[in-house]
């Protein structure tokens, strides 16, 4: 077959594929892949919960889809019918109108089209749809409403992410289709056997790990006149086109404070357009940049071909792949002939020109998103004497820019959910209300206001967009602390600082799942504990502090608590009856102990040396004895002097929380965590394991003088019962019940280790060559074992070590869906290694160093490893995460001989599910000594990682925030400054604001701030969700 | 020797930098179905038009009408349609992107089926066309604010009427069951 006619049907399709419809711009996977990416780098959650109380954020279902699933899927139908034919603007060209794709195929500029309200999903639209979201009296309406709003705020995005097709700016229809954006789509769609989701994943890791966002000022400060004020009034037109490039100095498009088509056209060619500069202008064509002038011709090392890239020094971006050099263009400089640069696109172009755009991409498609949702309503209430029943309402505009005029009306729901205004709850606002500032008047609302939630909506003019919509469904968001005080355990509100009437009794306090509710720990003898439950006489979701008469001090006011059920602890009616873990144990453990002698046999000389100083506690003394030589006979002799099995076998036996475990209980417990459910139970995250038990003595066996042996009495080694393993059984007890709601293992375990150890041991048979020292006589010394050998080394002969883990059977230790995880159970068998030994230094009597006169001699391993390749992966720590479903955040650790694995998961008590998080970076190294869960909620983990910088010499930490989109990372521990409160809030006690889970960090509007007084070191919890 | 050398090269890059080389020389083919039945759709106007560059003295280059060609999908809804940037042109023209429309009067397409093939991007196999009585008010919202591409062509200033006849045959038709008048007549 010919070899054109392969590619026949695939150029055929191409065609058609071209024409109509997904050609042009980004395609399905990428168009779906960025408007997921963007959604998720952008403040979209924060703000559902915030703002709508829609607690779920972006995974809330909205008319029968996710609102992630809307923004989405929004980035396919963009694509759909003709309306590609409008995804294209040229920012040299003005006014916007006159901009769009203009070739053989027209179409509106994408500026334009994104703010046309005749197109059934732009920005126009999507406020439409947003108030009637807000203020549509059905249900159904309402959710339809916002499923749109979110849909046309999705296809804007689209409008964003094809603007980073060079082809989208630079006119270029590109009926066969456009090479770049093949490759891009090639990139995104799943491969063989993929999963959409994995795909999807793997393109935004791949290009879009670090989002580059717009500056966010040059969208308020530059504004749209003229026609175009008209076309496209809303300043987020801004981020397409700043009008700041005008075609004669490309060096503004660099920046982030730049319209995305401007950076797109300024510094990439689309595939009809390399080197535009070279036609005449006024040519459809026609880019005054890239500039031919500003290349030069380079060879690239890895694929040897020759590419056009940015001089030194040159405007615009510096792109090492700006373009391939034609075969034209090389033919013409091998015949010597001088033409302007000539060029074409390849993957290794595309590839580069991906890695800038896609980024790009998502940061601006996120930062439409975020504009779009940027108005803020902050909510007060009071409750005054003389509005019986009602509420007096005050509003703040929390948002960045200035509003009004415009209209703001309040709402409530009434049981069936039918949306009613409020009587009272309308406000013409006539002038113009500055960030911060509040609305004025205040409204005063009917009793109708006491009902949840309630609905503000606003419309009107918000900065410079004419028709904006403000949502605020009721959700007083707001942060409390619980700390300790000087005479009691304190509740800090933005209200003041309140005592809560319990003393300092309690050893700690902390917030239960509702946000009314405290857990109160008080540590009572020996190992039980008592937990006490509080309410705060107040609904669930109040933010008021309802106080009461001290009785002791009638003058004083304290928190109105009243005991939620009686107390429990953990020792119960009957302390003989302890809560039983469900779980029974059979432990076996056993140790092939051997002790090895190495004889070395050697000559000396000595002398002795007055002014040879001897370093001690006590000072410096002068005078010892100096080897002058020292000759060995050599191999070394090994001999076996004693061996053993120890064995410890107790008898099967079941964990409870038997609160004074004997010595030689061969488990012990711990309870990690209480926390107080919402029917007011306490519930305890307890780990099992298997005990650290005494071991046995065995004494050394060593030469005498006269060459015999005999046990060194004094001197023993200890062989312990240690399991090799931190194999945690991990236990959520429902404390007043007494009962297990959830376990990470069997009801049966069977826990078999068998593991090697070995004593080595040298002593020295020497003879004396003259002076004084030692005796004449020849003899036998025994010499010590060093550690890490220091000097010059010598191999003296094979030493068989045996060490290690011979046998090892976890069975029912993981069960359920830590089994189905990969935690678990595995059989092993004989994992010790044996190696050649080296003996180091046998000689050094007498040093500078050893001047201590204690003979040295140390063993050194070569190949050896008393691990087991891999470990199975365990539990290594635990964290309540979620009172919702009873979920905990779990750490599991594997151990390889040559890095360490580290996961974390999200478990689930309620669902039986345990869920990967994305995987930790970098901690695999031998630099990483442990990690621990310093803080999580539903939907963020933060890992502390405690690391030795070699290079400082120090121990520093580095936090690890993950959620299901990915990991952060940041250097010391976050945890000090910062929590996560549920269900998704990252708070920092410093500043009092929540915080994006994003790179930086930004802060978000919001909460109101603690009232003065407090201290950092608290309990805090977030107060008003639903 | 050495200069004819040097004139055959330079005539080479010379014929290379002018003439429209590295065209597809394979025909279009492609198959349209009902967006409800899935069945074939016969007698669709598909219409593929050409615009070709000519380079003028100076600099310039001037933009004319190159090509039309006009096929009726088959009873299984099938065209095949040559490329014919394939012929050859004098140095100094190119020919450029072709512009295909498809077309059926009381018909709106939709959007096209694609055949994914492993780490290559998607190919469309399959246009979908949708009868106007059929549209949705979801179809009419995704559609709003859109024109047909096909009408573009018609009225496009550099395309002759006479060199797309079928189509504007079939847009009059359209026209009619929508009670509008025809488009004016163009030479």
């Amino acid at each position: 077959m010919h070899g054109g006619h392969k590619y026949s049907g695939i150029l055929a399709l191409v065609f058609v594929l071209a024409c109509y419809g997904r050609s042009l711009g980004y395609r399905d996977w990428t168009h779906e892949a960025l408007n997921f990416g963007a959604g998720a780098r952008s403040t979209l959650d924060f703000m559902l919960a915030a703002e709508l109380n829609l607690t779920k954020g972006s995974e809330e279902v909205v008319s029968g889809e996710k609102v992630i699933g809307w923004i989405r899927e929004a980035g396919v139908q963009e694509d759909r019918d003709f309306r590609f034919l409008n995804h294209f603007h040229q920012p040299l060209r003005s006014p916007w109108r006159g901009a769009g794709l203009n070739d053989l195929r027209t179409g509106s500029s994408s500026v334009v089209w994104g703010q046309r309200s005749d197109q059934g999903f732009s920005w126009a639209n999507a406020r439409t749809a947003y108030f009637e979201s807000l203020t549509e009296p059905e249900r159904v309406s309402r959710e339809k409403a916002l499923g749109l709003t979110l849909r046309a705020v999705g296809q804007v995005m689209h409008l964003m992410a094809d603007s980073a097709a060079p082809a989208h700016v630079r006119n270029d229809q590109h009926v066969l289709g456009d090479p770049y954006e093949k490759w891009v789509e090639a990139q995104a769609e799943p491969r063989r056997g993929e999963r959409p989701d994995d795909a999807r994943a793997r393109f935004l890791a791949a290009f879009a790990a670090e989002p580059v966002r717009p500056d966010a000022g040059f969208l308020v400060t530059i504004p749209i006149l003229g026609q175009n004020a008209v076309d496209a009034p809303v300043p987020v037109a801004r981020l397409w086109d700043s009008d700041l490039y005008d075609g004669l100095d490309a060096s503004v498009t660099a920046t982030s404070a730049i319209g995305m088509t401007e950076y797109a056209n300024a510094n990439f060619f689309s595939d009809d357009t390399v080197f535009g500069d070279q036609r005449r202008p006024g040519h459809k064509h026609f880019a005054p940049f890239p500039r031919s002038s500003d290349v030069e011709m380079w060879i690239d090392p890895a694929n040897k071909r020759k590419y056009w890239r940015k001089r030194a020094g040159s405007p615009g971006e510096s792109l090492q792949h700006l373009a391939s050099v034609s075969k034209r263009h090389a033919w013409a400089e091998k015949a010597g002939i001088v033409l302007s640069p000539k060029g074409g696109l390849d993957e290794r172009v595309h590839e580069e020109y991906a890695r800038r755009l896609i980024p790009r991409a998502v940061g601006y498609s996120a930062a439409a998103l975020d504009y779009f949702f940027r108005g803020r309503l902050e909510l007060g209430f009071d409750q005054p004497p003389g509005n019986a029943g009602g509420l007096t309402l005050t509003l703040v505009n929390r948002s960045p820019e200035a509003l009004g005029p415009g209209t703001l009306s309040v709402f409530y729901d009434d049981a069936t959910g039918k949306r009613h205004p409020i009587p009272g709850g309308s406000v013409e606002i006539q002038g113009v209300v500055q960030p911060d500032e509040a609305i004025v008047p205040a409204l005063t609302l009917g009793p109708e206001a006491t009902v949840n939630p309630l609905i503000v909506a606003y419309q009107g003019k918000l900065g410079s967009e004419a028709n904006a919509v403000i949502g605020k469904v009721e959700n007083p968001i707001q942060v409390e602390e619980i700390f300790r005080g000087s005479t009691d355990w304190m509740l800090r509100t933005t209200a003041g600082v309140f005592p809560l009437g319990l003393g300092l009794a309690p050893g700690r306090v902390k917030w239960g799942d509702r946000d009314n509710t405290i857990l109160a720990e008080t540590f009572l003898p020996g190992r039980d504990r008592r937990f006490e439950a509080y309410r705060i006489r107040r609904p669930e979701r109040s933010r008021s502090v309802p106080l009461k008469a001290d009785p002791l001090d009638p003058q004083a006011k304290m928190v109105d608590l009243e005991p939620w059920g009686p107390p429990v602890t953990l020792s119960g009616a009957d302390p003989e009856t302890p809560i039983d873990l469900g779980t029974r144990v059979t432990y076996t453990r056993a140790i092939d102990y051997s002790q090895q002698l190495l004889e070395i046999t050697g000559t000396f000389r000595y002398h002795y040396d007055p002014t040879f100083p001897v370093v001690s506690f006590f000072g410096t003394t002068y005078g010892d004895w100096v080897q002058d030589f020292a000759t060995f006979v050599t191999p070394a002799v090994v001999r076996p002097v004693y061996e053993h099995t120890f064995t410890y076998s107790p008898p099967p036996f079941s964990l409870a929380l038997v609160l004074d475990l004997p010595p030689s209980t061969p488990y012990h417990w711990s309870l990690l965590e209480a926390a107080l459910n919402g029917d007011g139970d306490v519930v305890g995250l307890v780990e099992a394991s298997p005990a650290f038990l005494p071991g046995e003595r065995v004494p050394y066996r060593r030469h005498t003088p006269d060459g015999r042996i005999e046990e060194v009495a004094q001197l023993y080694d200890l062989v312990a019962y240690d399991p090799p393993l931190p194999d945690t059984m991990i236990f959520v007890v429902n404390l007043t019940k007494r009962t297990v709601i959830g376990k990470s293992c069997a009801d049966d375990v069977t826990l078999v280790y068998r593991t090697a150890q070995q004593t080595l041991l040298a002593d020295l048979y020497y003879t004396a060559d003259g002076g004084r020292f030692p005796a004449s006589e020849p003899t036998w010394i025994n010499l010590a074992l060093a550690g890490t050998p220091t000097g010059s080394e010598q191999i003296v002969g094979e030493v068989m070590t045996r060490t290690g883990v011979e046998e090892q059977g976890l069975a029912g230790l993981y069960h359920g869906e830590f089994e189905r995880a990969g935690l678990g159970d595995m059989q092993m068998r004989d994992t010790t290694t044996r190696g050649t030994g080296t003996l180091a230094d046998p000689f050094t009597l007498r040093s500078a160093a050893l001047a201590s006169g204690s003979l040295g001699a140390a063993v050194r391993l070569t190949e050896a490893s008393s691990i087991p390749d891999p470990f199975p992966a365990l539990i290594f720590d635990a964290r309540r995460s979620s009172g919702a479903d009873e979920g905990y955040t779990l750490l599991g650790w594997q151990l390889w001989v040559e890095r360490q694995e580290w996961s974390v998961f999200q478990w689930s008590v309620a669902g039986a599910t345990l869920t990967l998080l994305p995987p930790l970076s970098d901690v695999s190294s031998a630099e990483t000594f442990g990690l621990s869960i310093a803080g999580a909620n539903r939907s963020t983990a933060a890992v502390v990682e405690d690391r030795f910088d070699p290079v400082a010499s120090e121990f520093v930490s580095i936090t690890h925030l993950l959620t299901n989109r990915g990991e952060l990372v940041f250097s010391g521990d976050l945890t000090e400054s910062y929590r996560l409160l549920q269900p998704g809030f990252l708070y920092n006690v410093e500043d009092l604001r929540f915080h994006l889970v994003d790179t930086g960090l930004p802060p978000l509007p919001g909460p109101r701030p603690l009232a003065a007084g407090g201290g950092a070191i608290g309990e805090y919890h977030v107060v008003g969700l639903r | 020797m050495k200069r004819r050398a040097m004139l055959i090269a330079v005539l080479a890059v010379a014929v290379a930098s002018w003439a429209g080389v590295g065209c597809s020389a394979e025909p279009y083919r492609g198959r349209v179905l009902d967006d409800v039945t899935k069945e074939p759709i016969s007698g669709v106007v598909v219409t593929v038009v050409w615009l070709r560059e000519t380079s003028l003295p100076g600099g310039d280059v001037r933009e004319e009408f190159h090509k039309a060609i006009e096929v009726l999908t088959d009873s299984q809804g099938r065209f095949t349609v040559p490329d014919v940037r394939q012929e050859w042109t004098r140095p100094g023209v190119e020919i450029e992107d072709a512009a295909p429309t498809f077309f059926k009067p009381g018909y709106i397409q939709r959007h096209i089926q694609f055949e994914s093939s492993e780490g290559e991007s998607k190919s469309p196999i399959i246009i979908y066309m949708k009868r106007r009585s059929e549209l949705t008010e979801d179809d009419k919202m995704s559609m709003a604010g859109t024109e047909d591409p096909a009408f573009q062509t018609a009225r496009h200033p550099l395309i002759p009427g006479s060199a797309i006849p079928k189509l504007l045959r079939a847009i009059d038709e359209d026209r009619q069951l929508l009670g509008l008048p025809s488009l004016p007549r163009r030479k």
